[in-house]
């Protein structure tokens, strides 16, 4: 049971909608609530993204070091750096310029790291823009083999071109359409990427807006669009082929639950995602037990990790 | 209706010719293992596509036009190519119409300014008036395509103004 003075004093604090807080005590309990929230008031480190196939890591970094750039490593991603003094912007120098890197929050490298991606692989990547994570994978590919990006926003889809020509990538094909609809090409992937629309409830760091932005039903209807979207990812990819499905959301509604809604259909089973960072999946639900199996995706959180709230699940299509 | 198609052999000659002016064998080399697609929705642009990416998109082409694949190589305007960013970054290394410029030149022509003689540090042909040529830093990376107003010589002994035509500026004041 959680206590209504606690919500209503938290709530007050922070500046948060009440049913927020609720739902955070009781997921986390009050000591944790006042960390996430504490933590959320917090600068998110920035972060860039190394294109290791247009310029050696190493050398871009020495090279904005000596313009007065400071960086240190990403623990998960080799080619990722958070930004420890920035004297002028990021987005605005002449390497940004030459497409040397992206600017990717450190937990969003997570997704496409665990995808397994090879170079000749065919890669799905049903919510693309503005690019981040295709750019990412187009890395890891070494600009070879096939992306197929699809995005529905048309303005998003622009600045997706934008980035993708600004880096250099020349293995996309992009569409603008509903990801939901790419089994209509019946036309099998070896790999996806589903970066689902959120309600972004991780992003508060970011944006003090979504304090009191969205509501409880807001979270609902994301949901019922994740899961039609992984419906469609289940179906597009080959037999033994991999999907990873992230949010930057932490409500279960719009993660665990999505992927709870397949496990019993005999399809997809979930996988290890390998990584020593991360929460582990929360598998009770408000008092609503769910598939164990869950406690192999990962969460992040500003208060654990120091990256905005996260949440990444990896899936092999079996059936 | 199918937006992106081949090109027919008018427009391939078209773009052989343009391409020709920077070198002999950048077109030979480009479709060595690339296909030209056109797509004439809004303008006539041209994409280069890596073989495999075209039979990729061969099975799609029934199902839903692309917004965009492979690279955005230029659009073709009265029978000749005019080069875009990516166009110039595939060809940089196979030509000599270009010209290395110093860091205040380089900061002037991202900010999509005109080039004088100050800024340039190496030539590597000579031009004639309304020559285009690609600018590059000291680290040889492409900035953009110039265009000449007077002769220019190898050993810089003339009056030099380039004008700018493009800059990877353009990704910061409009690209987003
Ligand atoms: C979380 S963002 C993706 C971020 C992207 N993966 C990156 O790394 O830069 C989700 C994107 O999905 C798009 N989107 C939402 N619903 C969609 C749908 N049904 N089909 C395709 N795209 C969709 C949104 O416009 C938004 O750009």
């Amino acid at each position: 049971m959680i206590n209504l003075n606690d919500v209503e004093k938290i709530a007050s604090k922070y500046q948060y909608s009440k049913y927020m807080v609720a739902r955070y005590l009781k997921l986390f309990g009050l000591e944790e609530t006042y960390e996430l929230l504490e933590a959320n008031e917090r600068k998110i480190k920035k972060s860039i993204r190394v294109n290791s196939f247009n310029i050696k890591p190493h050398k871009l970094i020495k090279r904005m070091e000596e313009n007065g750039f400071e960086f240190s490593k990403i623990e998960w991603d080799k080619n990722g750096f958070y930004i420890d003094k920035e004297p002028y912007s990021i987005g605005a120098t002449s390497e940004y310029l030459q497409g040397y890197y992206y600017i990717q929050k450190a937990a969003s490298m997570i997704p496409v790291n665990i995808l397994d991606i090879s170079q000749n692989d065919i890669v799905l990547d049903m919510c693309a823009a503005p690019g981040g994570k295709l750019i990412q994978a187009a890395d890891i590919m070494n600009n070879n083999g096939c992306i197929i990006g699809i995005e529905y926003d048309k303005d998003r889809i622009k600045s997706l071109r934008s980035n993708i020509s600004r880096c250099g990538i020349k293995n996309a094909i992009l569409f603008r359409m509903d990801a939901a609809k790419f089994p209509e090409f019946n036309y099998k992937v070896d790999k996806i990427l589903l970066d689902a629309p959120c309600t972004g409830e991780g992003l508060i760091p970011f944006d003090k807006s979504r304090k009191k932005s969205r509501s409880f039903e807001d979270i609902i209807t994301c949901s019922s669009i994740q899961i039609k979207l992984l419906n469609a990812a289940i179906e597009s990819v080959k037999i033994g082929g991999i999907i990873v499905y992230s949010t930057c959301s932490i409500a279960p509604e719009e993660n665990e639950l999505v992927i709870n809604n397949f496990l019993n259909k005999g399809k997809i089973e979930i996988l290890d995602t390998g990584l020593k960072w991360g929460k582990s999946g929360i598998i009770n639900v408000f008092g609503n037990a769910i598939s164990e199996d869950l406690l192999k995706a990962k969460r992040f959180y500003p208060h654990k990790n120091g990256t905005q709230g996260f949440f990444v699940c990896k899936l092999k299509v079996v059936n | 209706m199918i937006n992106f198609k081949e090109l027919s052999n008018k427009e391939l000659a078209q773009i052989n010719k343009s391409l020709n002016y920077f070198g002999g064998l950048i077109f030979d080399t480009l479709i060595k293992s690339n296909i030209f697609l056109i797509n004439t929705k809004i303008k006539k642009e041209i994409f280069l596509i890596p073989k495999n990416n075209y039979e990729i998109f061969l099975k799609f082409k029934n199902y839903r036009v692309p917004y965009y694949l492979g690279i955005y190589f230029g659009d073709l305007k009265n029978e000749s190519l005019f080069f875009s960013l990516n166009s110039l970054q595939v060809i940089n290394n196979l030509t000599t119409k270009k010209i290395m410029v110093n860091k205040q030149g380089e900061l002037k022509f991202i900010y999509g300014k005109n080039l004088q003689k100050k800024h340039i540090i190496k030539i590597f042909s000579n031009f004639n008036p309304l020559d285009k040529m690609i600018i590059i830093n000291n680290k040889n990376e492409v900035l953009g395509l110039g265009k000449t107003i007077y002769p220019i010589n190898i050993k810089f002994n003339n009056n030099i103004k380039i004008k700018n035509i493009i800059d990877i500026g353009w990704y910061l004041r409009k690209g987003n």
